[in-house]
């Protein structure tokens, strides 16, 4: 029976090779559906089904697909944007699906950059300063850091904008972009957001001076080491546990959180006679710092960092754990985060210190 | 007919790779994010479903806009949905203490529009911080799990 399923199952491979090519599933065409599925489980997310655009930009819209090039989207998706949403996938996308993905957005639209008429000339970085100041501050930022004041549903951008202005001093960003699709995108404007056109007001050598100013504006990322950081803290308490509880509640308190009801670890997933009462999380919060965070990262509520978890063990030892919020932090590819929740860190230094020591 | 059945069931094996290609969750992130077509109540309720069909009890529901509405955020439509496994969280509770802070899990829907979007953490990504290698097994099931259930709410109808 063995050697017949085999002998079939080599048959079947060898009709299968046959018939591919007649069945007219050409290399490109298999390329763009495997292009639609890779996006449609790694970009969709953000992107939107099919590109139509979320958090991130709708990449299909003609005006923007036009302005990308294929080394653009290529090295977008390899590095992302460290200190943005865009994750980085360089360890889930391999050179083949990186490049099926951009077949499938060609068939949205071809690149197609206008001719740059100052091809060559070297802007002046302070006549760009003034130019910037003049028509790209108030939707780029002061120091080009993109939307300020995230509010809509997803909290990166504001309601009354469709898309997120994107950051020009990201380091990724200026290393993707090309000094020519900058140019594009410059004069051209984007149809459907609200980059405007350039094109009667700035010429090319304006907007040259212009590149030149954001170029000399990459901001530097700090890289981060987490050689032998351990995943949680584990701390004695030399208090009892009820003690342990209220001091933690005040020590938070007087560090500017706001307290919330402590839950049971327990909690919700029995009924409250079963439940474990020797195990409680203070749940706290400062809100000024997770609107900046979420601001920074709306995923954040995936890890939701402000908790200490007292519990009390069999031999009566009173213990706090917690995560380690540079760890945590180091999650989302993102070292802006990484520097707010360098903030939130040292005031978990300074509470753990004030309880333990 | 001997014949035709094992053509089958040998194109049936050598296709299942590419059926199994339609997953739509990236799963090497070290976040697990999907996009659900569904507007966010509907999506709150099928999560809720699913996770009940995956053996999980939902602990509870946190709101994040309470405080955050004096500083200009203005929906209301961002939860965090704990779950958890009684027995599995008393477990490791006792014999791993120092995972405790990712327990209950956490899943993250929030609205885009009418689509709503839900994240998880990727327990695969804290494999390398974790130090007793014998837990590894374990994240790695987390991670399939998960990584289920966003299929499945993104499928449910």
């Amino acid at each position: 029976m063995y050697f017949w399923f085999l002998r079939v199952s080599c048959i079947t491979w060898l009709l299968l090779l046959l018939l591919l090519p007649s069945m007219g599933v050409s290399a490109s065409s298999q390329e763009v559906s495997d292009g639609e599925t890779l996006f449609a489980q790694h970009c969709a997310s953000c992107h939107g089904i099919k590109g139509g655009g979320g958090i991130g930009l709708p990449l299909s819209n003609p005006s923007i697909i036009k302005s990308l090039t294929d080394e653009y989207i290529r090295y977008t998706i390899r590095v992302g944007r460290p200190g943005r949403l865009m994750p980085s996938f360089s360890l889930s996308l391999d050179d083949r699906q990186t490049n099926a993905i951009i077949q499938y957005m060609r068939s949205w639209g071809e690149a197609d950059l206008i001719r740059d008429q100052a091809e060559g000339f070297q802007g002046d970085i302070k006549k760009g300063e003034r130019l910037y100041q003049e028509n790209c501050l108030s939707c780029h930022g002061e120091n080009m850091e993109g939307s300020k004041e995230g509010t809509g549903v997803t909290f990166s951008r504001q309601r009354t904008m469709s898309v997120m202005p994107p950051a020009l001093n990201n380091p990724a960003f200026q290393d993707a972009i090309s000094d020519r699709a900058l140019l594009h995108v410059i004069q051209e404007g984007r149809e459907g957001t609200p980059m405007p056109s350039y094109k009667h007001k700035l010429s090319h050598q304006d907007t040259h001076h212009l590149i030149a100013y954001i170029r000399s504006k990459k901001r530097q990322v700090r890289g981060t080491t987490l050689k032998d950081e351990p995943l949680t803290f584990l701390v004695d308490s030399p208090l009892s546990f009820d003690e342990t509880v209220k001091r933690i509640q005040e020590t938070v308190r007087s560090n500017n959180f706001r307290v919330f009801p402590e839950r049971y670890l327990e909690q919700g997933l029995t009924d409250e006679f079963s439940v474990n009462k020797q195990q409680v999380i203070i749940r706290f919060c400062n809100f000024h710092k997770l609107y900046g965070a979420l601001k920074i990262e709306p995923r954040l509520g995936t890890i939701l960092p402000c908790k200490i978890t007292v519990i009390e063990k069999q031999d009566g030892s009173v213990q706090l754990v917690y995560a380690n919020i540079k760890v945590l932090a180091t999650l989302f590819n993102n070292d802006r985060l990484i520097e707010a929740f360098q903030e939130i860190e040292q005031s978990y230094n300074d509470i753990i210190d004030e309880v333990t020591l | 007919m001997r014949l035709l059945v094992s053509l089958v069931v040998s194109l049936v094996l050598i296709c299942s790779p590419v059926w199994s290609a339609e997953s739509k969750v990236s799963e090497d992130e070290k976040i697990l994010v999907t996009r659900v077509q569904h507007n966010f109540d509907e999506t709150l309720d099928i999560i809720r479903h699913v996770l009940y069909q995956n053996g999980f009890t939902v602990a509870h529901i946190q709101r994040c806009d309470g405080g955050l509405k004096e500083m200009g955020y203005e929906t209301d439509k961002y939860r965090v949905v704990f779950f958890g496994r009684l027995p599995e969280v008393r477990e490791i509770s006792q014999s791993h203490a120092e995972l405790i802070p990712f327990l209950p899990f956490k899943i993250l829907i929030y609205a885009e529009g009418k689509e709503s979007v839900v994240s998880i953490l990727n327990p695969e990504s804290l494999i390398p911080m974790v130090k007793d290698k014998s837990l590894t097994s374990r994240f790695e099931t987390w991670k399939k799990e998960f990584v289920q259930i966003l299929q499945q709410a993104q499928v449910a109808e």
